[in-house]
């Protein structure tokens, strides 16, 4: 009986990892939408019952909502509210198959959420990113800055800052941590850097945050400028920390040209429940959603679709979760689908643009403390 | 020597900021303030006051809480309050330090009445969370308290703010004669856990639920249904149902065919007043309970959301959010109510449940919870007996002379 069990898993992995690779072999300038939507919702129905058997907690949230059945589109497929990850232990694999645990911490006061991997969907992950990343930086390896201290990686504690700059460091070589321990700009590193490769096509990558603040800020304050004119800056994280100093996008882009002379740079979308699934700027200024993923944006009263254009709550689908049931999410961040099929730059399928997250709820009553862990 | 001492104590005190009245006297002199005799006609005036700013001003008309709130202080219900017999003189316990919890609710106001009929003084602690109803409240407070008429009183009672971690919670714990102590079940252990006068009285408020019971079988009408759901509304709109007596639980006896028309009528009153992430926060709680395996979809899922479950469970109250979530248990008779009454629940507000054989019921001793029995719509009214306790007589010492 467990033996034939356990083959069914097999055959439907085999199935599953082809599907998803044979998804990542097709040409994002070449698919439509409509194509796309297809292929990925015979593989997210797989899921849908891959979870269902294998995470009780996924199963009696959709048996109770009556959505055992595979959906005949993607819009009808069950979503999971994000934040259940800070709440609830949510695994699809036996523990001795855990290979990593992620967690997000957001603020101090905020329980993390916590993402459980096995071997086979990290590899996915990484093998996403490179395909998705691909189309951005081409495939060789750059020279790298890291906008970020060495520490925070060699941290026991896995975080998603470290899980992301480990995951973007496979895409250069001769990495330089811009950051020391005490957070100060590195100028012997930073200068021998530039020294080496001012000519030279280099990538660098930090959270948009950390870019702004540690970085450009640094920088501007002392009145210094390094000469990075071929640089390509990846950035993520989004603007909400940054929401006081009012800093945009465009602002973001004259101030990185200002300081470094470079002109490219791609800011990106993405969560440290589907990393992986990440969502790149084109040299148009969108945010592009990859052939491994879907966006549906939700009307925040009544959590209906919204059509092109008007605002709602993000839901985001990704082929790649097998370990856990995050192949469906509702967040909490505001955006809008901005095309489909449309972007000038080529790409295929939908645009998105961020706007930022919704507010937190406001607690009041003769109780004060208990569940301020669920914000 | 000394009087260095008596500097570092003043300006240790001036970590303490005044909210209401503000710049009569330096805090220090509230410490020592004098109780008043029970009843004082000048409480009664500045009550009287009070309540009718709180009904007559247009800056107050758009919190309902502070309307309830003046409707609950006009003299004549005061009286009401008042009038009941006491079995023997009365007077106050001294100084009362009241502890509110972090987020805002009025319900502190109410105890702190309570204390001032008594004749006690009162430093009430507010929590330095930002809300427009305390600052409408403390402005209010103020200038009544202002007027020359209620002098004795603005000097022998203060609203206060300061930091939760700063030591000022232990010094005041040291000069009262009582503690009143709301909040969640955290806060009160760590208040109750700080030294004070052997003889010092605490009154805590700890974490509470509530729960209606609503006939179903009784309910035959739309305009019932209606009448029902405009109910529920007014027992769970103020506080974003946050108020340990808005009901969270709804027990449902009997015929379930008019539920959808309730909470329907529910949903549409919540709709104008619904926030952004409400939709999204239902999801959340419902998801999170539906993940214990015996819940059953949502009747309806905005501005408000039902949820069908089999019992209520701890996580699935530290879980709740407000804002119009409401856990649905269908209940065959009053008697499988029985079991489900536990010692957190506080109010059951009841519709068209026969009054006497309810109390007959909940009059059981193996009931360990349930102090409040209302008609449904009057969750929120407080009275002078909270949580089983008789705020009354606890805040103030009998007399007894033979
Ligand atoms: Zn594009």
């Amino acid at each position: 009986m467990i033996e034939e069990a356990g083959s069914a898993m097999d055959t439907f992995m085999r199935h599953y990892e082809a599907q998803v690779t044979a998804l990542m072999a097709r040409d994002v300038m070449q698919v439509s939408h409509t194509q796309k939507k297809q292929d990925l919702l015979a593989i997210l129905n797989g899921l849908h019952q891959h979870h269902q058997q294998t995470c009780p907690m996924y199963a009696n949230i959709v048996k109770a909502n009556q959505q055992q059945d595979a959906a005949t589109c993607l819009e009808d497929l069950p979503f999971i509210a994000v934040r259940l990850f800070k709440q609830l232990d949510l695994i699809s694999i036996d523990n001795t198959a855990v290979f990593k645990v992620l967690q997000s911490s957001g603020t101090t006061a905020q329980q993390p959420a916590r993402v459980y991997l096995d071997q086979a969907t990290s590899a996915r992950q990484s093998k996403a990113l490179v395909n998705i990343l691909q189309h951005t930086l081409g495939k060789q390896r750059l020279p790298m800055l890291i906008i970020d201290s060495p520490a925070i990686v060699k941290d026991p504690k896995f975080s998603a800052r470290a899980a992301g700059i480990q995951g973007l460091a496979f895409f250069g070589r001769d990495h330089c941590y811009a950051l020391d321990d005490a957070m100060q700009l590195n100028w012997p590193a930073l200068e021998a850097f530039c020294a080496k490769y001012a000519d030279q096509p280099v990538l660098i990558f930090g959270f948009t945050f950390m870019v702004w603040a540690y970085f450009i800020q640094t920088l501007i304050k002392q009145n210094k400028r390094l000469a990075l004119p071929k640089a390509m800056l990846l950035h993520s994280g989004g603007w909400k920390k940054l929401d006081d100093q009012r800093v945009d996008n465009a602002s973001f882009k004259q101030a990185i040209k200002a300081c470094l002379g470079a002109s490219q740079v791609h800011n990106f979308y993405g969560m440290a429940e589907q990393v992986g699934t990440i969502f790149v700027e084109c040299t148009h200024g969108h945010l592009h959603v990859p052939l491994l993923a879907e966006v549906i944006v939700r009307h925040p009263y009544t959590l209906a679709p919204c059509d092109v254009g008007e605002q709602g709550i993000v839901q985001v689908l990704s082929a790649l979760p097998s370990s856990y049931p995050g192949f469906s999410l509702l967040t909490e961040d505001l955006g809008r689908i901005t095309s489909i099929d449309g972007c000038p730059c080529g790409q295929r399928g939908k645009t998105l643009a961020i706007d930022g997250r919704l507010p937190r709820t406001e607690l009041r009553g003769c109780s004060d403390t208990h569940v301020a862990g669920l914000l | 020597m000394k009087s260095g001492m008596n500097k570092d104590m003043n300006s240790a005190w001036d970590k303490i900021e005044i909210l209401a009245p503000q710049g009569l006297q330096n805090f220090s002199a509230y410490l020592s303030a004098k109780p008043m005799p029970v009843h004082d006609p000048q409480v009664l005036d500045f009550l009287a006051a009070l309540s009718q700013a709180l009904l007559k001003e247009p800056a107050y008309k758009q919190h309902p809480e502070l309307v309830a709130l003046g409707f609950w202080l006009r003299p004549a219900h005061i009286q009401q309050l008042i009038n009941q017999p006491h079995s023997s003189r009365r007077k106050a316990l001294g100084l009362v330090v009241h502890f509110t919890p972090a987020n805002v609710d009025t319900m502190f106001i109410y105890s702190w009445v309570c204390s001032l009929l008594m004749g006690n003084a009162n430093i009430v602690r507010l929590a330095s969370a930002e809300s427009l109803v305390k600052d409408a409240l403390m402005q209010c407070l103020h200038n009544i308290l202002l007027q020359p008429k209620f002098r004795e009183l603005a000097n022998s009672n203060v609203f206060v703010s300061f930091a939760k971690e700063s030591p000022m919670s232990a010094q005041l714990s040291l000069c009262a004669d009582a503690r009143v102590i709301w909040g969640g079940d955290v806060s009160v252990l760590a208040i109750k856990a700080l030294p004070s006068k052997p003889r010092c009285r605490d009154l805590s408020f700890a974490d509470r639920y509530s729960a209606a019971l609503i006939n179903g079988d009784a309910l035959q009408t739309d305009a019932q249904a209606q009448a029902v759901a405009e109910l529920l509304w007014r027992d769970t709109q103020a506080h974003a149902q946050q108020a340990c007596s808005s009901p969270r639980v709804i027990y449902w006896l009997g015929s379930a065919a008019a539920q959808q028309g309730v909470f329907q009528h529910l949903n549409t009153l919540a709709k104008p007043s619904a926030e952004r992430n409400q939709a999204l926060n239902h999801v959340v709680v419902s998801q999170l309970t539906q993940s214990l395996g015996d819940a059953t979809k949502p009747l309806i899922q905005e501005a408000i959301c039902a949820l069908p479950v089999a019992a209520v469970q701890p996580d699935m109250l530290d879980w709740h959010l407000g804002h119009g979530m409401f856990y649905l248990v269908a209940i065959s008779s009053l008697d499988t109510l029985l079991p489900l009454l536990d010692e957190k629940c506080q109010t059951l507000s009841y519709w068209q449940v026969e009054r006497d054989s309810l109390l007959k019921l909940v009059e059981q001793a193996s009931i360990t919870g349930l102090d409040r029995v209302v008609p449904l719509g009057r969750a929120l009214e407080f009275s002078p007996v909270w949580d089983g306790i008789d705020m009354f007589s606890s805040l103030s010492r009998s007399l007894v002379c033979l």
